[in-house]
């Protein structure tokens, strides 16, 4: 079954719709002193990467219980971190809220921050095992072009549209979750540019190759844009942006905008391919520059070179690519790129035999089988385009039988791999007993 | 680039009638030559009862001489290609299976079919067939689910249709654009140029209109039809069948022309006001290849 699909540029309101939340400068009550404890408790047991109690507490909050939380979340993140809060109001809640950061910043506000970004990241990829509260009161923000609109991260109730294998099927509320992990780890650096905590960089590109891996491009747009303003020099971030702006240049994304039904408060708006391809040619070689081992932007490079016009310099990436003797997947999808170049340089032996090569890797790959038909056919021998295509069983094939239809993944191919790193790195809680109730 | 060959079963023509339609005609094979199928019609209405005599053909702007054979009186190849993606579910695999079972209706004995199916992976099936109750039992198996490889799954189609030496009929029906495949358009494009089949396209009429699969479909003299539901398939099958038998088979040898490169391929019918549907050219083989 076709995984839907969010798609974030794709929400342009035709009604600009801009609520007022309840906001901070609202009284910190009783309420708000009671989910703020509730919500630190949780992050000190959580465990990382399982769906657990602390999990269910987070997806069963209520829009009111954010709202409550809201109204106190910079008074107890600013005393988290250390400062010193003068309150001329000396009420219960108030000091409920500043006792519960002075614990939890113990020893130190990071391990507070990384834990809770952790908890919230984990509540996203969970949601579905805990059904989600009846939000009466949740107004739905649109994120209206130009409004200026600034919603807090907790409050977040951002509409995005849903796609089935290219047709648009509807919308759906974005998660809360992953805008305010982003703003909780983002306090990890004291100015953006820094970043200098290596669990910044890790949790922002596992979360994006999450993302990705489970076709989640909503919310894996804003939590690119965010990154590349708090990392700007990290590799990672460069090409799961570019990778994300080259998913947008495939036909599958480009048929979305003409499937939107017209007329109503949900449109896609996807840019043009030759854009969106402008866009991932010039990160994936900022990638490159960041990074000159990362062999598979280049790669990506490459065939985004071919789709231009820029036969020979693609093919000239993608051989100084294969030199280096690249993982596996990375040289089948150079030999890939290399042939379809060769096709377009009008070199068909060329492009032949990087078919064959791209099939000695991956033996059974459907895309390389059709690349050796192809080649055969255009050199009139009709027995060697027929040939794979006989390979072809009427059984299908594992998915990973052909790397192009991992293609899109981008780093979403590691996902499990990146999470489990994530997890692993994720510091321990405080020990302590905790009600959670 | 050279141009390389239109495929050796194209290249090696059947022509000629011998004997009665309703028998099976005889015939002697030509030295290399080209078989164009054309559809003649008068409005809508496909033209019964032509004969060479009726018909221009230029190679190339330049005049041949033709043999023409109706395509009732000899064998039909159909390779049936069948989106089965994600949105083929509940009904309109019912209906496309429906479909598929009203076309293999209209088969004759002598006729062959095979079925290739489509989504994110490619399946030939069944390969070509007199045998059309395993093409059924084929269909009946159908299990939707994944993306469309819908460039990927036309060109296995076409060049399923190579081994067949009858006038192929590729019969692809999908009921949405492409998502997943690995061939691009112009790359299959430059497939059809050098098939000798003829692709008929039926796509459902609220999915994007593939200029791609428009574009596949005229260059092998072939259409692309809508249906506003998937109940409508098995008429447009029917149809589509019926259209297809009433095409003529021009074959030549081209003379006065170079072998090699593209030929721009030119029919009239010399009776005013008809209209003919071909494919616009093919690829030639250089001499000496």
């Amino acid at each position: 079954m076709t995984k839907l699909r969010a798609i974030g540029t794709a929400v342009v309101a035709c009604a600009s719709v801009a609520v007022t939340h309840v906001t901070a400068a609202d009284a910190i009550s009783d309420a708000t002193a009671a989910v703020i404890q509730k919500w630190a408790n949780a992050v000190e047991v959580h465990v990382a990467g399982h769906p657990d109690e602390a999990v269910a507490t987070v997806c069963r909050m209520s829009y009111r219980d954010r709202v409550d939380m809201n109204a106190g979340l910079d008074l107890f993140l600013t005393a988290l971190q250390g400062a010193e809060y003068r309150s001329k109001d000396n009420n219960r809640a108030v000091q409920a809220v500043i006792a519960a950061a002075h614990r939890a910043g113990q020893p130190t506000p990071a391990r507070f921050l990384k834990r809770a970004a952790i908890l919230h990241a984990d509540a996203a990829i969970y949601r579905a095992l805990f059904p989600r509260p009846a939000e009466t009161t949740a107004p739905t923000i649109y994120d209206s072009m130009g409004s200026g609109v600034r919603v807090p991260p907790l409050l977040n109730n951002k509409r995005f549209a849903t796609d089935k294998d290219g047709e648009f099927v509807g919308s759906g509320i974005a998660d809360w979750n992953w805008p305010f992990a982003r703003d909780l780890v983002d306090r990890l650096v004291s100015r953006p540019e820094q970043g200098s905590d290596p669990f910044l960089g890790a949790w922002y590109h596992a979360i994006a190759a999450w993302m990705l891996a489970n076709g989640f491009y909503g919310d894996a747009e804003d939590h690119l844009h965010h990154a590349a303003e708090i990392l700007p020099n990290d590799a990672r971030v460069m090409f799961d942006r570019a990778s994300y702006a080259e998913i947008l240049g495939f036909p599958k994304s480009q048929v979305l905008p003409a499937s939107s039904p017209s007329g109503g408060l949900v449109a896609v708006h996807i840019p043009r391919a030759t854009d969106t391809n402008a866009e991932a040619e010039r990160l994936f070689r900022r990638a490159f520059q960041l990074d000159p081992t990362f062999v598979e932007a280049r790669v990506r490079l490459a065939r985004l070179l071919d789709v231009r016009g820029a036969h020979a310099e693609a093919l000239l990436e993608l051989r100084s690519a294969l030199e280096t003797n690249p993982p596996r997947i990375v040289a089948f999808y150079a030999h890939l790129f290399a042939a379809r170049a060769g096709l377009n340089a009008g070199s068909l032996p060329d492009a032949a035999n990087h078919y064959r090569d791209a099939l000695s890797l991956y033996p059974n790959a459907q895309s390389a089988l059709l690349g050796v038909s192809q080649t055969a056919l255009l050199a009139a021998d009709v027995t060697g385009a027929l040939a794979p295509i006989e390979r072809l069983g009427p059984n299908p094939v594992p998915p990973d039988a052909d790397p192009w239809w991992q293609y899109d993944l981008a780093a979403g191919r590691d996902a499990t791999k990146l999470m489990q790193s994530l997890w692993a790195a994720t510091p321990p809680g405080a020990v302590q007993t905790a009600r959670l109730h | 680039m050279t141009r390389l060959a239109a495929h050796a079963t194209a290249a090696l023509l059947l022509a000629g009638i011998g004997g009665q339609a309703q028998q099976h005609p005889t015939f002697f094979s030509r030295a290399v030559g080209v078989r164009v199928d054309a559809l003649v019609t008068d409005g809508r209405k496909p033209v019964a009862g032509l004969t060479a005599q009726d018909f221009e053909l230029r190679d190339n702007g330049v005049l041949q001489s033709v043999d023409v054979t109706i395509a009732s009186d000899v064998p039909l190849n159909a390779v049936l290609a069948f989106d089965t993606s994600a949105s083929v579910q509940g009904k309109r695999r019912r209906d496309l299976i429906d479909a598929g079972d009203t076309f293999l209706d209209g088969l004759k004995p002598v006729d062959r079919a095979s079925l290739l199916t489509f989504s994110r992976d490619v399946a030939p099936r069944v390969r070509s067939t007199t045998d059309f109750a395993a093409v059924r039992t084929e269909l009946d198996r159908i299990a939707p689910g994944g993306l469309t490889s819908l460039m990927d799954g036309v060109y296995a189609a076409l060049t399923v249709a190579l081994a067949q030496t009858d006038p192929p009929l590729v019969l692809v029906c999908t009921d949405g654009t492409d998502t997943s495949s690995w061939l691009d358009p112009r790359e299959v494009l430059e497939a059809a140029k050098r098939s000798n089949a003829v692709i008929y396209a039926v796509t459902s009429a609220d999915a994007r209109r593939s200029t791609s699969l428009a574009d596949l479909a005229n260059a092998t003299g072939g259409q692309i039809l809508s249906v506003k539901s998937s109940a409508e398939l098995s008429t447009t099958f029917r149809r589509i069948l019926q259209e297809f038998r009433s095409r003529y088979i021009l074959t030549y040898s081209p003379t006065g022309v170079r072998a090699g490169g593209f030929h721009a391929i030119d029919i009239r019918v010399k009776r005013r006001g008809l209209v003919v549907r071909a494919r616009p050219g093919y690829v030639g083989l250089e001499s000496g290849s």
